[in-house]
């Protein structure tokens, strides 16, 4: 762009210095009707022989510079006011001479070099000289220089060389401008010799008479003399009005090219200022309108504009053809075709939702899921409008590596969906499992288990790691119970029944945590239920013998009238090693204390007493830790409560209403 | 629509004015086409946009729960049959009568209906241990409640000793075998054998297994009665609504009120006709009570209930009752 401004700068430049330059013909003519107001015949009278020829010998031959006439006629003012006839045969004879001899243009140069001077060799050997010294010598008989003098002769010269290329009539009249000189001259005298004549004429009426003549009258006996005496009186005229026209030619060519320069410098202006606009913004098409270009004179300007205008736009072209590629690659008729292969056929909105993702994504996405065995085009359709490449390439992972299977995903298929809580779930548990480094493969027999409120899910994970039951997991298990809201209870009770061995072995036992009321029930009935599968046999059977509703109407807790009424329950805290100091004795494994012979759960021992306000005794808040959330007979509590005391009490030691 | 592409600076002034205007004229093409692509994608996504309740189809179902097993009707009516005979034994009874009050041991839920009594018991007791807990008691009422508790826990002992009384004691008892004493209308005639006269022949099997499961101590479908029927019991063959109303006469003996086909139990007509008969032995049942000695009175009874199998199955060579050998024994 630069380049093409400075162009255009230099192209301006040149018509400003075009404009700057008046026409010498068109100055020289103004100059001159300036000075003379050829109006009246004594204004005619003012006008200088000289001026004359020079204007008229311009206005005749238009190759004639003004300059040159100037410098031709002027310094030969004394030989032009004194031409007549004679001396214009004379002169006509000079250069027809020198010409027939072949030196006329030597002889000028030395007239104009001054080297007209004629020594006693050179007038031997170089002729020219003796022709050139008597050449000046005319001159100075004619009151002009030698170097004016040829000025003259060469502008007569030169006029022949112009008119020998002319035409043949002239070429007769060889140095024709010389009679045109003599003419004007001679027009002039004439107009102002009658000019005296009349004058001297009018004053001797005007004296006889005493009065003076009117100006019309005189005019009026001015063209009777004239017509009297065969004088053309207006041949002046002619001549002034010649003069006039091609004045008037002159300043029409010059406003005419004037006009034209302007319109080409406004050509540039406009081409710069256009392209300045349409190229400013390159994420905007330039559009230049031909005219502006094709007025533009100068061809390199004119392709440079183009060029620019075409590399500008380009870019933008081809960003636009790649959007309407992709665009109508991915508009709704081809999802309309591609998913009709998959036997789909959706409505406008449904299309719609499936646009969210590109043509390109949703095609894997279709093929994915056939491998995945989803073959129900409403399901494939679902799938594809809520979920995304990414994703679904996710879960086919999980089902290559063995992780899940197709089934988890064709019965829940949301999982697929990104912003649906089962896949945010999901994601979390899977990489909870994978922090925790618990096998993934554990969730493979109950794999909707990973499906569970991630809450959920993470908080029974730390519930199991906290009784140390991670490394019960296996795979296989049925881990449904991941997805009870809470594992504590259940763990302590089957701790609690004695069932701790049962329970590391078989951490599944806890799938039937709503049934272990059943087990207390027995235990309260005093009928055994020692092994894993006797458990199982109670927990699974359909024909216990009370229903499980009302099972809790058949148990009886005197825990809850021992718990000691001096401690208060408050926010959770750390508990101190020193309060558990007194429960040292009684450790019976790594997950129970034995107190005079009941087992208890250390680590509901240490909930309750993290929610215990820590003042008061120690032994009433070990004592609230061991029996709250428990099970006990009267019999079990009296003795928990008698051993740590060290004392006997008599239930119930206080009655908490 | 493709674009004129050239090389601009071997390009000459004509070439590239013509690539300018034909590019253009294909960029504006192509504009307006892209536009329309864009219309046609944004109108399609927008109106997807306008269901903002969209949800798939499908959602996550939970993880499967135990299932909690239902209330069995009719095994809760036989143990609230049971329970209520367990609950008139004495201290004094216990002993000697317990097993008079259990389910025969050929019965089919004999374990889970004895544990149940168990159960029942263990919640009279922990009943009686909350309130004695929960109240401030005299002293007399504490110790009172305290024999009650002492009672019900002998019961439980009771049951489990029945529960495991050993091979060779089984072996040795004799299987149960009750004495039935037929009812009487006012009019002298036998109830039941009147109406088994008005039943559908097909149903007469299922009635000889009613009487023979009162006969034997297993007491198939038994049900205390409520409100104007309370204190009687009946038998029944739910699938085709035979019904036999009894009662407890003694330790082992019982009588047969009345025998009807009923599907339902909130019959109108049932509930009067069944009141009517239960009035009408009420009216005659001390008579029953003290003939129960009187071996003629027995004999007579004997007669009526070989009639009354003979009638219910005819093709039984046997001019006597069955006795049935279930496999228990008391």
């Amino acid at each position: 762009m630069l380049d093409l401004l400075k162009q255009i700068h230099d192209a301006q430049s040149e018509l400003d210095t075009a404009l700057s330059l008046q026409d010498e013909k068109v100055v020289f003519y103004k100059e001159f009707f300036d000075k003379y107001n050829c109006n009246s015949a004594t204004e005619l009278l003012k006008v200088d022989t000289c001026d004359l020829v020079i204007a008229a010998l311009a206005a005749h031959d238009d190759s004639l510079s003004i300059t040159e006439l100037k410098d031709s006629i002027y310094p030969n003012r004394s030989l032009i006011e004194s031409l007549d006839h004679e001396s214009l045969e004379e002169i006509v004879n000079i250069i027809s001479n020198l010409e027939n001899l072949g030196i006329l243009e030597v002889v000028i140069d030395h007239l104009e070099n001054g080297t007209y001077q004629a020594t006693r060799l050179r007038e031997r050997y170089k002729p020219e000289y003796s022709f050139a010294k008597a050449t000046a010598e005319v001159a100075q008989e004619k009151e002009t220089t030698p170097q004016a003098f040829a000025k003259f002769l060469k502008l007569l010269y030169s006029d022949t060389t112009v008119a020998t290329q002319i035409e043949d009539e002239e070429l007769e009249n060889a140095y024709y401008l010389l009679p045109y000189v003599l003419e004007y001259k001679i027009v002039l005298d004439e107009f102002r010799r009658e000019r005296e004549i009349y004058d001297g004429l009018f004053a001797f009426i005007e004296d006889i008479s005493g009065s003076k003549i009117k100006s019309r009258k005189k005019g009026r006996l001015i063209a009777t003399l004239d017509s009297g005496s065969g004088y053309n009186a207006p041949a002046i005229l002619k001549v002034i009005s010649s003069i006039r026209r091609y004045s008037v030619q002159k300043a029409s060519e010059e406003a005419a090219k004037i006009k034209k320069e302007t319109k080409e410098r406004k050509s540039y202006e406009d081409l710069a200022d256009t392209l300045y606009k349409a190229l400013s913004d390159k994420n905007v098409e330039a559009k230049v309108p031909e005219k502006v270009v094709s007025k533009v004179p100068n061809a390199n300007i004119r392709t440079a504009a183009l060029r620019l205008i075409y590399n500008h736009n380009m870019p933008l072209y081809e960003q636009k053809e790649q959007e309407y590629v992709r665009l109508a690659a991915n508009d709704t008729s081809h999802y309309q075709v591609l998913l009709a292969k998959y036997g789909i056929s959706p409505d406008s909105y449904e299309v719609g939702t499936v646009m969210n993702s590109p043509l390109a994504d949703v095609e894997i996405m279709l093929q994915t899921l056939i491998k995945l065995n989803f073959d129900n085009p409403r399901m494939l359709l679902g799938i594809i409008q809520t979920s995304n490449l990414e994703t679904i390439t996710n879960y086919a992972t999980l089902v290559e590596k063995g992780i899940i299977t197709n089934a988890l995903l064709q019965d829940n298929p949301t999982v697929l969906n990104p912003s649906s809580k089962d896949y945010e779930n999901m994601m979390r548990n899977l990489a909870l499992v994978q922090e925790k480094k618990i096998n993934p493969y554990y969730f493979t027999a109950t794999e909707e288990i990973l499906l569970t409120k991630h809450q959920v899910f993470s908080h029974n994970i730390e519930t199991l790691e906290s009784y140390q039951l991670t490394q019960s997991m296996k795979t296989g298990m049925d881990s449904t119970f991941l997805s009870s809201p809470d594992l504590t209870t259940a763990i302590d009770t089957l701790l609690e029944l004695g069932y701790e061995q049962n329970l590391e072995k078989s951490i599944g036992l806890l799938n039937y945590r709503d049934r272990f009321n059943r087990l207390q029930l027995l235990k309260a009935l005093n009928i055994p239920v020692e092994t894993t599968d006797e458990m199982l046999t109670v927990l699974t059977t359909d024909k216990f013998f009370v229903p499980d509703s009302n099972i809790d109407s058949y148990l009886y807790n005197a825990a809850k009238f021992y718990l000691p009424s001096s401690v208060t329950v408050t926010d959770e805290h750390k508990v101190k090693s020193t309060d558990l100091a007194k429960l040292e004795d009684f450790d019976a494994s790594k997950r129970t204390y034995e107190i005079a012979g009941v087992p208890i759960s250390k680590n509901k021992v240490m909930r309750n007493l993290s929610r215990l306000s820590p003042t008061g005794k120690t032994k009433d808040r070990l004592i609230y830790s061991i029996l709250s959330g428990s099970t006990l007979t009267d019999e079990e509590t009296n003795k928990i409560v008698s051993t740590l005391s060290d004392t006997k009490t008599t239930p119930p030691v206080v009655l908490k209403k | 629509m493709e674009y004129l592409k050239l090389n601009p600076t071997t390009a000459t002034e004509a070439e590239l004015k013509a690539a300018i205007s034909c590019n253009s004229k294909t960029f504006r093409l192509m504009s307006s086409k892209v536009e329309e692509l864009k219309r046609v994608i944004a109108a399609a996504k927008a109106k997807a946009k306008s269901k903002s309740d969209f949800t798939a189809t499908i959602e996550f179902t939970e993880p499967p729960r135990t299932v909690t097993v239902e209330i069995n009707k009719e095994f809760e009516e036989e143990v609230d049959y049971y329970f209520s005979e367990l609950n008139q034994l004495t201290l004094e009874e216990l002993e000697s009568d317990i097993e008079d009050v259990l389910p025969a041991r050929s019965h089919n839920e004999y374990e889970r209906i004895l544990r149940r009594l168990q159960a029942e018991l263990l919640r009279n007791i922990n009943e009686v241990r909350e309130f004695i807990n929960a109240e401030d008691l005299s002293i007399s009422d504490r110790a009172e409640l305290e024999t009650d508790i002492a009672l019900d826990q002998k019961k439980i002992l009771a049951i489990h000793a029945v529960l495991h009384k050993t091979q060779d004691v089984l072996t040795a008892t004799e299987p149960v075998n009750n004495d039935l004493i037929l009812v009487p209308t006012s009019g002298g005639n036998i109830r039941i054998l009147d109406e088994i006269e008005h039943i559908d022949l097909s149903y007469y099997h299922k009635f000889e297994g009613l009487i023979s499961s009162i006969k034997n101590g297993t007491f198939k479908g038994v049900k205390k009665l409520h409100g104007e029927l309370a204190g009687l019991t009946e038998v029944k063959d739910r699938p085709s609504g035979a019904r036999v109303t009894f009662m407890r006469l003694d330790k082992n003996t019982y009588a047969i009120i009345s025998a009807f086909i009923k599907r339902s139990d909130n019959s109108a007509g049932y509930q009067k006709m069944v009141a009517n008969s239960y009035q009408s032995y009420r009216e005659i049942e001390p008579v029953l009570k003290a003939n129960l000695s009187n071996p003629e009175f027995i004999k007579l009874n004997q007669d009526y209930e070989q009639e009354l199998f003979r009638k219910l199955n005819p093709t039984s060579d046997s001019k006597k009752a069955p006795v049935y050998e279930l496999g228990g024994a008391k």
